[in-house]
């Protein structure tokens, strides 16, 4: 049997992406943006683990756990600031021009 | 496929751009990359497998430095990771985000500005389907003039507002029209969904139907009275709203009459069908009129700093006027 290597996907991710298609029985739609209950402790993880899963489920086209990983991280988003959403993700401010735009509608 | 690897070149540029900012650094990302191709070389002749060229497809999906450089630095790990997602998960994360928290997303870093302001894109496709009436997305001359599905987005949250209408009026199904129903001696009014305060927006307004003795373009602050008995000049009767009656171009501001417009003799009359574009300049506290894109002359000056309501009132039964918001008439 010839094993496939897999560049992109480290050992550790991959043990992840395992348990997660192990569970996963039937594929079942998100509703209303809400993630069941064995997702969400699935995905208390660090962030980077985090972003190397959604990463590795968007190269693997695993679908349904690309849904509920962008889900999850989207869900963290919400009702913050900018200013709460970079020190969340850990992202720079180096551009803060992007600030100086006080209505993006006009 | 072709346009997938134009778009995960985006965040390739941002990579690329933060990477050259700080010179050792990248030096030392240099160095580092030698060492994690031989691990994973290692790994394979391990597995007992020879190397086998990588498969085309994958160099598309992920860029090569998107992994490695994070697990080896780790204090620059978390600094750069959610800035460098690729374009295809930023839009897949941002689809399930209301606009309140696009905005935020929007000015959290550059790489997801730019991802957002791709008029165009995946993101603003898909909540301009979730969001616009099928009958406004359909009509081909309605938004027509918006060149981008965000402008189309953007024109529905500030439409006609449903709940603050007269009740002899209602919102036809595609959102942008309203609808005067047949009932005698009432002037019935109703005002845009969002009211604006400071820069400069134009409206496109098109009377649909006949305009009957008034019919009042304008605008009202939330207090202007939408509804009256009798067939009233509404809109410009108070303090609160300033009008252009179509019918015999006449401004009217607090009760008062300020004159034709245009100011010329015998301005012409309106003609059911054309588009009249409101502009209402908060910075300089005026508002003025186009017609079929032509310059009218400023019609209200010294308006006060309020937040102020496009609006219309009709007192012909099944008239219908139509408005669409087209943002800042220099960007329009």
């Amino acid at each position: 049997m010839d094993a496939i290597p897999l560049t992109k996907v480290d050992a550790k991710i991959f043990e992840k992406i395992i348990e997660y298609c192990e569970h996963q029985g039937t594929p079942r739609p998100l509703l209303n943006g809400e993630i069941g209950e064995w997702d969400s402790e699935f995905l208390k993880l660090d962030q980077n683990t985090l972003f190397d899963l959604v990463l590795a489920a968007n190269y693997l086209n695993i679908e349904n756990l690309f849904d509920v990983t962008t889900q999850f991280i989207a869900n963290m988003m919400k009702n913050n600031t900018p200013s709460q959403i970079r020190a969340r993700f850990g992202v720079s401010n180096k551009h803060s021009s992007a600030e100086d735009r006080s209505d993006n509608w006009s | 496929m072709a346009e997938n690897d134009g778009e995960t070149i985006v965040p390739d540029e941002q990579c690329n751009l933060t990477a050259s900012t700080p010179m050792k650094s990248s030096g030392l990302e240099q160095v580092e990359s030698p060492k994690e191709r031989k691990t994973s070389m290692v790994e394979c002749d391990d597995e007992g497998n020879p190397s086998s060229g990588t498969p085309d497809e994958s160099p598309k999906q992920l860029t090569p430095h998107s992994i490695p450089p994070r697990r080896r630095r780790s204090p620059r790990r978390p600094e750069v990771s959610a800035s460098r997602l690729p374009l295809k998960v930023l839009n897949q994360i941002f689809q399930y985000l209301p606009l309140k928290d696009l905005r935020s997303a929007m000015l959290t870093c550059h790489s997801w500005n730019n991802a957002l302001s791709m008029e165009d894109s995946d993101i603003w496709q898909y909540l301009l389907g979730k969001k616009l009436p099928e009958a406004a997305v359909s009509d081909p001359f309605l938004l027509a003039e918006l060149g981008s599905a965000k402008k189309k987005l953007r024109a529905w949250y500030f439409a006609w507002n449903t709940s603050d209408i007269s009740r002899n009026n209602y919102i036809r199904t595609n959102g942008f029209t309203v609808h005067r129903q047949p009932v005698a001696q009432s002037t019935d009014g109703v005002r845009g969904k969002r009211g604006i305060s400071k820069g400069v927006h134009a409206f496109d307004i098109t009377w649909d139907g006949p305009l009957g003795t008034v019919a009042v373009v304008g605008i009202a602050t939330k207090h202007a009275a939408l509804h009256c008995v009798g067939y009233v000049a509404l809109l410009g009767s108070d303090d609160q709203s300033w009008g252009w009656n179509l019918v015999d171009n006449v401004l009217m501001h607090n009760g008062a009459q300020l004159g034709v417009y245009p100011k010329m003799n015998n301005p012409p009359k309106y003609e059911v069908g054309d588009k009249i574009r409101l502009i209402i300049d908060c910075d300089t506290h005026v508002a003025y009129f186009e017609r079929n894109s032509e310059f009218l002359g400023i019609a209200f000056n010294h308006i006060p700093p309020l937040r102020l309501y496009p609006a219309v009132c009709a007192v012909y039964g099944n008239t219908e006027v139509t408005m669409v918001y087209v943002g800042s008439p220099q960007m329009g």
